[in-house]
């Protein structure tokens, strides 16, 4: 199958430093002379169970995101990327992980805000091309697990279909042992 | 569901949603979202003007948003957004940029399957936030265009048409949410709304419209949640008892609406029997198309058509207008499908065994604002407090589990921007708490003080001036903290905020309510809001409030504190927050709120010069021009582009080896063009090939109108031609000819009618020099 629609969520070492307002101030900052088409933030601090602070993009959105209770970065394709399924997950990976660090390394969040290499959340965010099935998981499954090897430069990593038929698509992958995200960057051609 | 690798493999997602889903939409609204799938294509091949474009995907519910014309100020200076496509889908509105997509919920009644698609839709189109508006709506922001076509379909599988959600047509009809269990209601109003919503959508006298047109029901003239007067048509359910037996109807009101200039709706009869209330509907619509107006786009709302007119003049022409209509079945069809819309519990009627302190005081405070008796005993009414009116995909998924468990599909939007669950037995109320506490769905405060009422504001919409969901954020969030300790009086009010005067966000039926205004403080532009105290929303919206004066955006808050304690200070017994304004006067009130209208200088207190709910210098820039309804775009109009449509569909069928198909859909192109030139005489032209082909020629042929300035009657001629050999047979060659001749034609139609307009152009002129 042809993987378009790719999310990953990378999760937090802690959600306590990662407050939505400094999230808010933290992306206006990145919409002007970025590389990337950014078209706006939107703040949903009043909901529950979704994205508390939204960076939209025209081609990727950058969500601070809380859904299922678990605060992270969500990285979110909007648009079609042309390639192989391989070359998207390594680019993919490789930006939500970049977003990541300059997260960490922005002042505004004062050194506290750390982001966790012990896993990671995969999604197909199109219930057309990836119904939530273990068809889908099986065509899935063998460049996923090549792009997380290479990512974890070797180090196992346990998959898990998240197999609830009204969700998205998603795989939950848990490293064998933590990675630095910084060298996970690396390993990917970063 | 299981899908097979083959249905996957290779295939778009519209084509994938285009065939999962065959068979499972009415085959008009399929038909439909073909051809507006079509259109889309032609748009990008630039085939269709940016005007025509707007209007249509308007009438499908595809708003633009802000920032759709490529710019954003960043605080400091205006930037470009560099969106890829060089595109446009509608004057001044780049095809890349994100779009708001309205999808319309009659009378608010929603069935868990459709909650869980909308669910579904918001994530892989939009944001994962489901907004509900305040006419009972479902919209979905930073949606693409290009993924409009299969949005519409999966809607259209749960029975769901975001046609004319939008654009100068039929919105969406609305109703009070508690309708069939209100214990004050005449009669329910459900199966009502649901007749004006099928027998109104699409049809042919609602096409020709200045504006859009709102219709609201209503079950009793006391409440607030039909809001009646405030729409240009509303019906509030009246019964009659005549010769010993009773009678179901309506008082009709029309003329009324909101905006930047409101107007009550007046009553146009005060009994409208069941059986007559769709025709004078459609009498009233014909009336409207005719004469209201449809190039001062301010003043083409009916309230100034009625205003006009008066009432009297108005009702007279509507009579006439009613008299001279052949008779339509469906007018008194419905009416023996009265009890379709009727629902039944899932649960056994019980009432609620209260154990004193039960859950703690926060469940008793829920209790107090979040649930109502039903007029059915044993049975509760239960609102969901969505804040802002927005909820998350997993837990608009996690609400309708709540519903299969609770109740079955009745679940309502409401005009508070909130969703309630009907028909819960009472016995099961502490469990709907403990399930809807699960999902963060058990806020309190529902219809209080705290469930403030926002429009889009500057979030989104082109129009924003200020930032009405910034500023309803910190106001819920303030009154949150101190809600259970707010006077009975106080906590009862109503706050309502708009972005900007058009007043989306009802601001005139408030108790308290805001637009968002800007005023020039010392060299800088500074985000403020009107306030406008003395509004009603009770009796059906019945009277508007007035204007106060501005108050920068920063210090609104302080302002609700200060008019909320003048009120629990001053109020004598018994006495409304209206009537306290009124016998305080406005001159007391400006000079009680007079330190807070002041702005501190820059240096002093920059928070002022920046809006809530951004970190960015506030700047009117990024203001556009609104899609509130469109271009006004003539039946003409529309008629070519639909013939467009079909020839390249033709074109098509050629391309696929069906030449006769072909041929008959180039035919059925020249005539639906020919269709479209003879409306601008008569809107009645009927669909039969005869009639068509008689009235063209004597309307344009004979007059030679149509001829070309230099080709003369030869592209008429095509037309004639086609007609005499439509039932024909045709083979490849001849199809061919005949594709491009109706190609040709059809150019031709546009030509005359661009030549039409420019002669009327021109004489107007004259007219008004
Ligand atoms: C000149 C342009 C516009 C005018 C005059 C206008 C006026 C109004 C008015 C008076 C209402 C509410 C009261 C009623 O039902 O009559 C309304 C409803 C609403 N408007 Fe607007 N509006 C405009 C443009 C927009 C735009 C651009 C947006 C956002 C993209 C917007 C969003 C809304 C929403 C969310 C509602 C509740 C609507 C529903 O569900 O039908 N409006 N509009
Ligand atoms: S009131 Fe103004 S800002 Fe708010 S949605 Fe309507 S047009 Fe936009």
């Amino acid at each position: 199958m042809d993987i378009q629609k790719i999310n990953w969520k990378v999760f937090l070492e802690d959600p306590a430093p990662a407050d939505p307002d400094i999230f808010f101030r933290v992306f206006n900052t990145w919409i002007p002379d970025s590389p990337e088409i950014f078209v706006d933030v939107a703040d949903y601090r009043h909901v529950h169970d979704g994205p508390l602070t939204a960076l939209i993009g025209h081609h990727t959105d950058y969500w601070l995101d809380e859904t299922d209770g678990r605060r992270g970065l969500l990285y979110n394709r909007r648009t079609r990327t042309e390639g192989s399924n391989k070359s998207k997950l390594t680019k993919s990976l490789r930006d939500i992980l970049s977003a990541c660090r300059r997260l960490e390394a922005d002042p505004a969040f004062g050194g506290k805000l750390r982001f966790s290499g012990k896993e990671l959340l995969f999604l197909i965010n199109d219930r057309a091309i990836a119904p939530n099935t273990p068809e889908t998981y099986r065509a899935v499954k063998p460049d996923l697990e090549e792009i997380l090897a290479r990512a974890a430069g070797g180090a196992e990593s346990a998959l898990e279909h998240l197999a609830d038929d009204r969700r998205r698509f998603s795989v939950k992958i848990k490293f064998e042992r933590p990675q630095n995200l910084g060298e996970m960057i690396s390993r990917l051609g970063g | 569901m299981t899908i097979s690798e083959k249905e996957t493999s290779g295939d778009t997602p519209a084509e994938i949603w285009k065939r999962r889903l065959a068979g499972r939409m009415p085959a008009d609204w399929a038909e439909g979202i073909d051809h507006f799938e079509t259109e889309i294509l032609l748009k990008k091949q630039g085939k269709i003007e940016d005007k025509v474009f707007a209007e249509t995907r308007l009438r499908r519910g595809a708003y633009g948003q802000r920032y759709d014309n490529g710019f954003r100020h960043d605080g400091a200076s205006q930037r470009a957004i560099s969106y890829p496509a060089a595109a446009t889908k509608g004057p001044n509105t780049l095809w890349d940029a994100p779009g708001m997509q309205r999808i319309k919920i009659p009378f608010g009644g929603m069935t868990t399957e459709q909650m869980d698609v909308i669910a579904d839709l918001s994530e892989e189109y939009a944001d994962s936030i489901c907004h509900v508006t305040t006419r009972q709506d479902f919209q979905l922001h930073y949606v693409s265009i290009d993924d409009t076509p299969s949005m519409f379909r999966r809607l259209a599988a749960v029975g769901i048409t975001t046609l004319e959600a939008c654009g100068n047509s039929v919105r969406n009809v609305t109703a009070c949410p508690v309708a069939g269990v209100c214990r004050d209601e005449s009669f329910d109003v459900t199966p009502y709304a649901r007749a004006a919503f099928r027998y109104l959508l699409g049809h042919p006298d609602v096409q020709d419209f200045g504006r859009k047109f709102k219709i609201a029901f209503s079950g009793c003239r006391q409440h607030p949640c039909g809001l009646t007067s405030m729409h240009d048509l509303g019906f509030i359910a009246v019964k009659r008892t005549e010769s010993g037996r009773e009678r179901r109807g309506f008082e009709m009101v029309v003329g009324g609406g909101l905006g930047s200039d409101p107007y009550k709706a007046k009553v146009f009869a005060e009994f409208v029997p069941e059986e007559e209330f769709l025709a004078l509907t459609q009498a009233v619509c014909r009336v409207y198309a005719r004469l209201g107006e449809k190039k001062k786009r301010g003043r083409a709302r009916i309230k100034f058509l009625v205003s006009d007119l008066g009432i009297e003049k108005f009702r007279e022409l509507v009579v006439e207008e009613r008299a001279k209509l052949p008779k339509d079945a469906r007018w008194t069809d419905f009416l023996s499908q009265l009890s379709e819309t009727d629902e039944s519990p899932l649960r056994s009627p019980q009432e609620r065994e209260r154990t004193p302190g039960e859950g703690g005081n926060e469940y008793e405070y829920w209790l107090s604002t979040n649930v109502a008796p039903q007029r059915q005993p044993g049975y509760a009414v239960v609102s969901v407090t969505l804040p802002l009116g927005d909820i998350t995909a997993n837990q608009m998924r996690g609400l309708a589990d709540i519903a299969r468990k609770f109740v079955k599909n009745t679940v309502r939007t409401t005009v508070e921007q909130n969703i309630i669950l009907r028909w819960v037995s009472q016995s099961d109320v502490p469990a709907v708490y403990a399930a809807l506490k699960s999902i963060d769905l058990a806020e309190p405060g529902a219809g209080t003080i705290v469930d403030v009422t926002a429009c889009p504001g500057t979030d989104t919409c082109k129009l924003g001036v200020s930032s009405s969901r910034g500023l309803a954020g910190v106001l819920r969030t303030r009154l949150a903290e101190k809600s259970m300790q707010l006077d009975e009086a106080i906590r009862g009010l109503r706050i309502k905020i708009s972005g900007c005067f058009n007043s989306c966000g009802q601001h005139h039926i408030a108790d308290i309510g805001f637009y968002g205004t800007s005023r020039n403080v010392r060299d800088f532009v500074v985000p403020h809001f009107q306030l406008v105290l003395g509004g009603k929303s009770k009796e059906n919206a019945a009277s508007y409030g007035l204007a106060m004066g501005n108050i920068p955006s920063k210090s609104v808050p302080a302002t609700v504190d200060r008019l909320t304690d003048l009120y629990a200070r001053g109020r004598q017994a018994g006495e409304s927050f209206q009537a306290f304004i009124a016998r305080l006067g406005k001159t007391e009130i400006k000079k009680a709120l007079a330190d807070l209208a002041e702005v501190p200088p820059r240096e002093k207190d920059a928070s002022y010069y920046t809006d809530w709910g951004d970190v960015r210098e506030y700047s009117t820039k990024d203001k556009g021009m609104g899609e509130c309804a469109g271009e006004v775009v003539s039946l003409t109009e529309f008629g070519l582009k639909a013939a467009d449509r079909e020839v390249f569909e033709a074109q098509v069928l050629l391309d696929q080896g069906e030449p006769q198909k072909a041929a008959e859909t180039a035919y059925r192109a020249m005539m639906h063009a020919a269709q479209a030139l003879i409306k601008k005489y008569n809107i009645d032209i009927s669909e039969d090939p005869e009639a068509v082909v008689k009235e063209f020629r004597s309307r344009f042929y004979d007059t030679q109108i149509f001829h070309d300035p230099y080709a003369g009657p030869k592209f008429a001629a095509y037309y004639f031609r086609a007609h005499e050999r439509r039932t024909g047979v045709f083979d490849a060659e001849k199809s061919h000819h005949l594709v491009e001749e109706a190609q040709l034609f059809i150019e031709a139609a546009y030509s005359c009618n661009i030549r039409m307009s420019m002669a009327q152009a021109s004489s107007n002129a004259v007219l008004n020099a």
